[in-house]
């Protein structure tokens, strides 16, 4: 069962729909936007996760942040501010004072924000700003680098020499036509293992920095979030089953914060869970950490899986870390 | 339902249309004593997710002007319910229909425009043409909706090319051949169904609303407005999809909100001319 909501924050009308199922518990899961994208995210993602969850006890809410989707405001000049302005948890404040709302006016006893890369780091900075009422934390492929415009300002003050200019320009050229031939090689897979191998083992002996491009703020507060026990379940999409990072956000954050959140890695899909049945992928996860932690009827959900019915599946999510309390 | 005054004439419902067995997601942007009221008929519901935004602050533009809009998803899509594999083309057909019926039935007896943005100029076309509303607007709609469909599944085929190998990856005409077998393929996250593809056979716009240009029919006005790349992100740039899923640090330079008030009030104009002036004349 679905329902319009219409909420005033701050002057603005902002536009959301609630899910509830046949059995209601006192429990909520709110999603925030990912990106520019409306509530509904994309290929519905939202939506399906939502339906299922309310099926499953949980009141659940997807709201659009100020200037986004139905809502009222103004958004910035070009995406990438946008993206700035939520990496920098300029939707928290908004995302809280909603949560609050939402708690209040449903009578509900605690509520688990949930977002997709922009939508979890909104998730993310707004617990600090309701630390008792949240229950946990659902972050869907959360991105820890800071993004930036491609054309940074100032870029053109510095031109490169043409001859320099060409030398890249040839590597460049080098480098994709190897590539093509590797690609369309027999030992293809043999040639990306060995240099995947390579490369995580040059990662092994040399001293990993944090990038420059770190989104140290959110690193923190989600290392606080983490250590204040507020349990979170970390999804993460894997593009290409070779792929290796130019660094173990991971790792880094396991040496943070040890315990109390789980990472699941859904290889095969894209960041958006789209391809390759990534969002079943997904539900499946969620579902099966909720049974674990925060059910509205801790222990009842034995049947998850068959229940989203798992025949379609052309996934198998990985279990990197499973933290326990 | 949910109704909030958001200045001191214009005010937003959201609620819930029961059509069928399913219910439709509509939000009305309203003022008092409207002079015309307008159904916008969205784009495809993947078209959707770009363009949300700028759809919804051209509805809240025109009830700022006296214009009531009502915005609405199509059944299987966005807010309203159903599942979307089990939709198609004349479903949709249907709820432009029905939620024109609808919005002629309330808010009063000001004149009824039908105005539709790609998918949705072309089911507005199509209700228009049987003789539903005052008025037609349509915002670059498709000659056809197996044109539309060809042209969504370029999604299909770019995700193909990063994710699989030269060797595995299908051509357009294989995918719609397999679609005509009745073999569903996934785009973009939704499931295109055959019934999709079938329905999608002889829906395409009358020949002489196939032009960018202004018309009447049976005294009753009509636009064909062609979107260009200005108006990004109302239409699709093949940019914003990599700059929606920034899965890399670098976003390549993207407008997200920029003023379309000239465009804006420019199609407020049209209306103003040929709809609510030529019923206060005839009501004088």
């Amino acid at each position: 069962m679905r329902d319009a909501l219409s909420i005033e924050i701050d002057g603005l009308c902002l536009h959301g729909t609630r899910h509830t199922g046949p059995n209601p518990s006192r429990r909520g899961i709110v999603f925030f936007n990912s990106g520019a994208q409306p509530r509904s995210g994309r290929g519905e993602l939202y939506v399906q996760l939502a339906d299922k969850l309310a099926e499953h006890g949980f009141a659940c809410f997807r709201f659009d942040m100020p200037g986004l989707g139905d809502s009222d405001g103004e958004l910035p000049a070009r995406h990438v501010d946008l993206y700035q302005l939520i990496q920098d948890g300029g939707h928290a404040a908004c995302a809280a004072r909603l949560t609050q709302v939402l708690l209040d006016m449903h009578k509900l006893d605690d509520m688990v924000l949930a977002g997709i890369c922009g939508g979890a780091m909104t998730s993310v900075f707004a617990v600090p700003m309701l630390p008792k009422r949240i229950s946990g934390l659902v972050l869907l492929d959360l991105l820890f680098f800071s993004v930036r415009p491609r054309t940074a300002p100032g870029a053109q003050e510095q031109p490169r020499s043409s001859w320099r200019d060409k030398q890249t320009r040839r590597l460049a050229q080098w480098k994709a036509s190897i590539h093509d031939k590797i690609l369309t090689s027999r030992w293809e897979p043999q040639i990306t293992a060995l240099y995947h191998k390579l490369k995580r083992a040059s990662k092994a002996i040399l001293p990993q920095r944090l990038p420059a491009d770190a989104n140290v703020k959110l690193l923190d507060v989600l290392t606080s979030v983490l250590n204040a026990r507020i349990p979170a379940l970390l999804i993460s999409a894997r593009p290409t089953q070779h792929t290796t990072p130019a660094f173990d956000y991971w790792a880094h954050l396991r040496q943070r914060c040890p315990r109390g959140w789980e990472l699941v890695q859904i290889p095969g899909t894209t960041h958006s869970f789209v391809e390759n049945g990534g969002s079943r992928a997904v539900l499946e996860t969620i579902l099966k950490w909720l049974s674990g932690h925060g059910s509205p009827h801790r222990g009842a959900l034995p049947a998850v899986l068959d229940t989203v019915g798992s025949k379609h599946t052309s996934f198998s999510p990985e279990y990197v870390s499973a933290g326990s309390e | 339902m949910a109704r909030l005054q958001n200045s001191s004439c214009a005010w937003e419902t959201a609620r819930y249309v029961a059509l069928g067995s399913e219910r439709v997601y509509s939000i009305v942007f309203g003022c008092e004593r409207p002079l015309a009221k307008v159904l916008l008929c969205g784009p495809f519901p993947a078209d959707r997710l770009y363009s949300l935004a700028a759809w919804v602050k051209w509805a809240r533009f025109l009830a700022k002007n006296g214009i009531l809009a009502i915005r609405f998803d199509y059944r299987g899509t966005g807010e309203s319910t159903g599942t979307f594999t089990e939709m198609n083309f004349n479903y949709w057909l249907e709820d432009v229909r029905e939620m024109a019926r609808w919005a002629a039935s309330e808010f009063g007896h000001a004149p009824l425009v039908l105005h539709g943005k790609e998918m949705g100029g072309l089911l507005a076309q199509k209700v228009f043409a049987s003789g539903g509303a005052d008025g037609l607007l349509m915002w670059s709609p498709p000659v056809s909706a197996r044109e539309l469909l060809r042209q969504g599944l370029t999604i299909r085929l770019s995700m193909d090319l990063m994710m699989l190998k030269p060797g595995e990856r299908k051509s357009a005409e294989t995918y719609l051949s397999d679609l005509a077998a009745g073999r569903p393929i996934e785009v973009d996250g939704y499931t295109w169904s055959a019934g999709l593809w079938q329905s999608a056979a002889d829906l395409a716009l009358d020949e002489k609303f196939a032009r960018p240009r202004e018309g009447k029919e049976l005294e009753r006005p009509w636009n064909h407005v062609l979107l260009g790349q200005e108006l990004v992100p109302l239409v699709k740039s093949p940019r914003l999809l990599r700059v929606m899923n920034p899965r890399s640090a670098l976003v390549p330079d993207s407008p997200l909100n920029p003023d379309f008030t000239s465009f804006f009030q420019l199609n407020l104009n049209w209306l103003h001319e040929n709809v609510v002036k030529p019923v206060v004349a005839c009501n004088a």
